[in-house]
């Protein structure tokens, strides 16, 4: 049995004999169709504008409108749902059924036709309508999935914006330029500074791009934002953004990211790379000084006990500019296939201003990409290492001072070599004390005292840097190649924190740190007696090198003991007067 | 990208050619399903002679290869890697993950 006999359409016939108008319907009835008959175009017009009918049938020869006019105005009116026509007529003659066609008709019948004709020719019209059906139902398929996938891609655009860029790309030090292959970008850049007003920025390239390049890079940047918030280094944030991405991505997905630490006050700036081309260090005259070219495996390719968190320290000019990019960039090819690569850029740099830069490297893109997305994701930031004057950070709370505290407590940290290799101490001590009640809206200034302390126990106690070292031209250079050789042989030594909360008689409370190390310390005997009258705690401090001004402007008291291997410092948790 | 394996005595070798980039994932599986699945292979070479151009996808699938080799028991090496190619299997630091022949 063909599968359309048992279907029962709808028909509607136009014809204006009414003989054969009689004939037709009583077949279309005797093969199990319901019929409708009128006899002129207008009547047929007015009901379909009623009831749309499964098949329209018509006679070519009408009274007034013919049936080819009137299949023209049945198309015209019913752009939306096609209503299957066939023509039927008594004559042969090509040239009108050429008309029907073109017309839009789907079937054409002779009269008289026998019922076996009729049913064959409906089995036409019936498997069109099928056809059609299906395509609606495809369509309307299509049309969901199209709205549900923008209605995702909507939501995903939107967190990943609030994700990925945030507000820490407003630091005046930075400047950057993505363009995205596709609607993702498989790129990201992320800078931020750390309570010690260190800059990290962050370029990280997911494999790939598009959406899924775009979700691979969604691991980093939240360890990113919160270790440099506590004052990690960049090691530590490439290791801990490695392991995030070796839990999380497949085996095939990884990001290749660079990290850069610039040191505004030291005057000297880190890089960790892991897969992208190297940064460039540009000099003001837009010469390339400096090319990066250590390179680490990119984030989430091995396991954390193969991490190397090496980085590379280098002192800058505070006119020198940072250069960092994604391989997109240099991978770029000219019409004759050649690739624009790290000379090409750096000849494009050359002897351009800094605040030109970034404009002509967009212009390049547009010239070689002819305004069309890269093929690849490019991302560029542009890092300015002009010193800026470092403000003590602000108390961020606005109850203070506590004036009572019931807290009691004493914490104590000792770090021995191993551990000062591998860990940060400083973020480590602040996580802990900034638990305790009224110690966390000064945790910006506490950074910048424990730092202090400790580098000078670390740098000049165990490690025996002599500070005269940093003199000089490369000094820097010389004094940061020195620190990382003698701390990777460093084998025995401690350094010890101790802090306590000492309560004030109505006063706000006192933070008691002390900091000590088991190196031979220094003889501060000595210098207080070479130094004329009461030496100021300034002369000691400078005297040996050991200490900034800033930590006098913040503590209340600084006191060497011991051989000089110990410091006590008295903090008041106060916004400080004076 | 084209691919072809073949294999001489316990090396099946991965012959590549073209753009080995995203577009070429299946093609590479592919390649990679055959080498690994000729008895008697130790090794496996993936030839880059012939590669164009690569692009991080195809880090990716090297990985892939490197790890589903290794459950298998098998080497990999890269072979004839040259120009930007060799570029940016520098990049990544990939020549401490396979040996670059």
């Amino acid at each position: 049995m063909l599968e359309h006999e048992a279907e029962s359409l709808f028909i509607l016939v136009v014809d204006d004999n009414p003989d054969d108008l009689y004939l037709i319907r009583r077949d279309l009835l005797a093969l199990g169709h319901r019929v409708a008959g009128v006899s002129t175009a207008v009547e047929a017009l007015d009901h379909i504008a009623q009831a749309y009918p499964d098949v329209l049938m018509t006679d070519v020869g009408l009274p007034g409108m013919d049936g080819i006019e009137l299949l023209k105005m049945v198309r015209a009116r019913t752009d939306r749902s096609w209503i299957p026509s066939l023509v039927f007529t008594g004559s042969l003659d090509e040239a009108t059924q050429m008309r029907a066609l073109e017309a839009g008709a789907d079937a054409y019948l002779c009269k008289p036709a026998s019922r076996e004709m009729l049913h064959a020719k409906l089995g036409v019209i019936l498997r069109l309508k099928a056809m059609q059906r299906q395509a609606e139902a495809r369509n309307r398929e299509l049309a969901r999935y199209r709205s549900l996938q923008e209605e995702e891609q909507r939501l995903a655009r939107f967190v990943m914006e609030r994700l990925i860029n945030r507000e820490a790309l407003g630091d005046p030090a930075v400047s950057h330029w993505i363009a995205s292959a596709a609607e993702f970008s498989g790129d990201l850049i992320a800078a931020a500074r750390t309570p010690g007003n260190v800059l990290h920025v962050l370029l990280a390239d997911g494999a790939g791009h598009g959406l899924a390049a775009s979700l691979n890079v969604l691991p980093v940047t939240a360890p990113f934002y919160r270790m440099t918030e506590r004052g990690f280094g960049i090691d530590a944030i490439a290791r801990e953004i490695n392991s995030k991405v070796r839990a999380l991505l497949p085996v095939d997905r990884f990001i290749a990211a660079t990290l850069v630490a610039v040191n505004f006050r030291e005057r000297y700036i880190t890089v960790w790379n892991g897969g992208n081309p190297g940064p460039l260090l540009v000099r003001p005259d837009g010469c390339v000084r400096l090319h990066f070219n250590r390179h680490h495996f990119p984030l989430g390719v091995v396991d954390d006990d193969e991490f190397d968190g090496t980085v590379d320290s280098h002192v800058v000019s505070p006119h020198d500019h940072l250069l960092l990019f994604s391989d997109g960039l240099i991978e770029l090819e000219d019409t004759a296939g050649q690739a624009l690569g790290v000379d090409g850029l750096g000849a494009a740099l050359n002897g351009l201003r800094a605040d030109l830069r970034l404009p002509r490297l967009t212009e390049i893109v547009h010239d070689l990409t002819g305004g069309s997305p890269p093929r690849d994701d490019i991302s560029i930031a542009h890092i300015a290492l002009t010193d800026t004057p470092q403000p003590v950070p602000a108390v961020t709370s606005s109850d203070f001072p506590v004036a009572r505290t019931a807290s009691d407590w004493r914490f104590v940290l000792r770090l021995g070599a191993a551990d000062l290799k591998r860990l940060d101490a400083v973020p480590l001590v602040l996580g802990a004390i900034e638990q305790f009640e009224g110690v966390r809206p000064f945790a910006g200034r506490l950074f910048l005292v424990l730092s202090e302390l400790f580098n000078n126990a670390l740098d000049h106690g165990l490690l025996r840097l002599p500070s005269s070292l940093k003199v000089g031209a490369e000094g820097m250079d010389v004094f940061l190649d020195e620190r990382a050789r003698r701390l990777a042989r460093l084998e025995m030594g401690a350094v010890e924190f101790e802090l306590s909360l000492r309560q004030g008689d109505g006063q706000p409370p006192v933070l008691h740190i002390s900091c000590a190390d088991t190196g031979p310390g220094f003889d501060h005997e000595e210098q207080i007696r070479c130094a004329a009258g009461e030496p100021s705690r300034e002369d000691i401090l400078k005297g040996h090198g050991r200490g900034i001004p800033l930590l006098l402007r913040v503590c209340e008291e600084v006191r060497y003991s011991g051989v000089g291997n110990r410091v006590d410092v008295l903090f008041r948790l106060a916004e400080k007067t004076g | 990208m084209d691919t072809s394996v073949s294999t001489q005595q316990s090396q099946a070798r991965i012959q590549l050619s073209g753009r080995f980039d995203f577009n070429s994932h299946r093609e590479f599986r592919d390649a990679v399903d055959r080498a690994l699945g000729s008895p008697g292979t130790t090794e496996v070479a993936v030839d880059l002679g012939n590669v164009a151009y690569l692009d991080s996808s195809a880090l990716g699938m090297l990985l892939m290869l490197r790890d589903k080799a290794k459950s298998s028991g098998k080497t990999v090496c890269l072979a004839n890697a040259k120009g930007s190619v060799r570029q940016v299997l520098d990049i990544a630091n990939f020549g401490k993950l396979f040996p670059i022949v």
